[in-house]
């Protein structure tokens, strides 16, 4: 299936969450801290922190780690 | 009468779900991962690094075979009541769930500890590294280490391995000999578990260390090196034993917090474990809280491990099975034979864990001023120190309120307690049990969106 990462067509497969989706990708960064701009990636991986948060189909805020990756879902990541 | 409500769909959901099946019952499972089996099954579809395996199909299976048994996955409650002997929960799909039997199996997740870094990307928890393995294959790093404190470290570690990752250490910041004073409590079939870990470490010639921990990590953008030290009973560094190492991923763990939000929510009493002062929810022999109709089972009565929460889990199955009139408390006992003293052996082993590989109070002296402590504010330890030393905040609530810390979207299930412990030391008394209760209020349990809240809220 196809979703689209920061506007780019990219390939990926079912049964897996953005935030393992992305790291497979060697994508460690997902956002930027809204106060000192710092990087952060997924932290606890089950929920519970909200670091990995990242938009998703123009919603801000989704937690990467518990949201199943869905055919065309458009991901926003900073890094 | 409707279905009993399960919150949580791991072992101790699962087994409960079970035993209320088999007595002729039903029960709605909703459980937020999209899968039955909790944190420690996750039901991996990579098969391999799912250990324990064959415990989780049995029940699975059983669970599907019962029509009286739904399982909604990928669901979250957002909110929990309970009013004169009803209890409803809100979920986050818009709809919401009332029963006069609920069984709180909401489980726990790691406890953290903060130091120079731990917020760099890189930085997981232990649980966190094995989850995204176990759930996808995932890998935290290349080379990495493990650290922190309890016997979980191990099967994180050795399942790394088994993965291809290289494990550069294993770092207990506990000694292992503070077991001389509970031999007694030993449960053998951890210890061969133990063993096959050792075995899976020693193989990949992975160094585990004791009395050492990691101090710091650094990195621009990403962890590229970590500071370790051996650290003395209390944790604190030795001076002249620090040593600086490459690698680009750590995972720590200090222990496991229940997760109490849908309890608190429900209004159930809780009591301060002795041993490590995490909240848990106070429950009888079945397994039932202060409020009629609400059970609980698993991490949430107090951190012990899966065995423990599948035997909770059966109990409490049963006893709901009794409340609503489904079996005869004859026939309860002929159905829970052996269950209580298990229970009680267990137990104390799981004690006995937690007095071993308790947290030590000199891990504060690895903050330095700037250090995050709330990560979700990006609150530092100097800020903190600030709000007592020179706002005059003088309780755990009015520091918390001043300096933003547990105040972000986490709403302080990562920070909550260390942060209560910081600032006890620095107010000079520690955090009484109601501050530590008050970390677990949270109303509103997951974030939904204003839509839901404009069907559902009032």
């Amino acid at each position: 299936m196809k979703i689209y990462l920061n506007g780019v067509e990219v390939e990926a497969t079912e049964n897996e969450s953005v935030g393992t989706f992305l790291l497979k990708r060697r994508q460690q960064v997902l956002r930027k801290t809204r106060f000192n701009d710092q990087p952060r990636g997924m932290f606890c991986g089950i929920g519970v922190c909200f670091d990995c948060i990242v938009t998703i189909d123009d919603i801000a805020n989704q937690r990467a780690c518990i949201t199943q990756l869905r055919s065309g879902m458009r991901i926003e990541v900073t890094s | 009468m409707s279905r009993t409500i399960i919150v949580g769909g791991g072992p101790s959901g699962m087994s409960a779900a079970v035993e209320i099946a088999r007595a002729g019952g039903d029960a709605i499972i909703i459980d937020s991962n999209p899968r039955l089996g909790g944190q420690y099954w996750r039901h991996a579809p990579v098969a391999k690094f799912s250990h324990d395996g064959e415990r989780f199909f049995a029940l699975q299976e059983e669970i599907n075979r019962h029509p009286g048994i739904e399982v909604r996955a990928g669901t979250q409650v957002w909110r929990a009541s309970y009013q004169e002997g009803v209890a409803t929960v809100w979920l986050n799909d818009g709809t919401s769930l009332t029963s006069e039997t609920l069984l709180v199996a909401t489980g726990a997740y790691d406890r953290s500890l903060p130091f120079p870094g731990w917020d760099l990307p890189g930085s997981m928890t232990a649980g966190g590294a094995q989850a995204i393995l176990k759930a996808s294959g995932a890998l935290l790093g290349r080379a990495v280490f493990v650290a922190g404190t309890g016997p979980f470290l191990l099967p994180v570690a050795a399942s790394l391995v088994e993965a291809g990752v290289k494990v550069l250490g294993v770092l207990e910041a506990n000694r292992v000999n503070g077991w001389v004073n509970h031999l007694g409590a030993i449960d053998l079939r951890k210890m061969k578990d133990a063993a096959r870990y050792f075995k899976i470490l020693s193989a990949a010639k992975v160094p585990i260390r004791m009395g050492y921990a990691i101090i710091e990590a650094r990195g621009d953008g990403r962890i590229e090196e970590v500071v370790i030290a051996k650290v003395d009973r209390n944790f604190t560094v030795k001076p002249g034993t620090v040593e600086v190492h490459k690698c680009d991923a750590i995972a720590t763990g200090w222990g496991f917090t229940p997760d109490l939000t849908i309890a608190h929510s429900l209004g159930v009493s809780t009591d301060v474990h002795p041993i490590d002062r995490s909240v848990v929810v106070h429950v009888d022999a079945f397994q039932e809280s202060s409020q009629h109709g609400i059970f609980a089972a698993g991490e949430s009565t107090g951190v012990g491990g899966v065995d423990l929460a599948l035997t909770e889990g059966r109990v409490a199955g049963i006893a709901i099975a009794v409340q609503r009139g489904l079996i005869s408390t004859v026939e309860a006992k002929n159905r829970s034979v052996g269950l209580a003293s298990e229970r009680t052996k267990i137990r104390k082993f799981a004690d006995a864990l937690l007095s071993v590989y308790k947290i030590r109070e000199g891990w504060r002296s690895w903050l330095n001023p700037e250090t995050i402590l709330c990560r979700c504010e990006e609150v530092t330890f100097k800020q903190v120190r600030n709000v007592v030393h020179d706002l005059g905040a003088s309780d755990v609530r009015t520091a918390k309120l001043l300096s933003r810390c547990g105040m972000g979207m986490c709403q302080g299930r990562v920070c909550g307690r260390m942060v209560a412990d910081v600032i006890g030391a620095e107010i000079g008394t520690p955090a009484t049990d109601d501050e530590l209760r008050g970390i677990h209020n949270r109303p509103i349990a997951n974030p939904i969106s204003l839509q839901t809240l404009a069907d559902q809220g009032q």
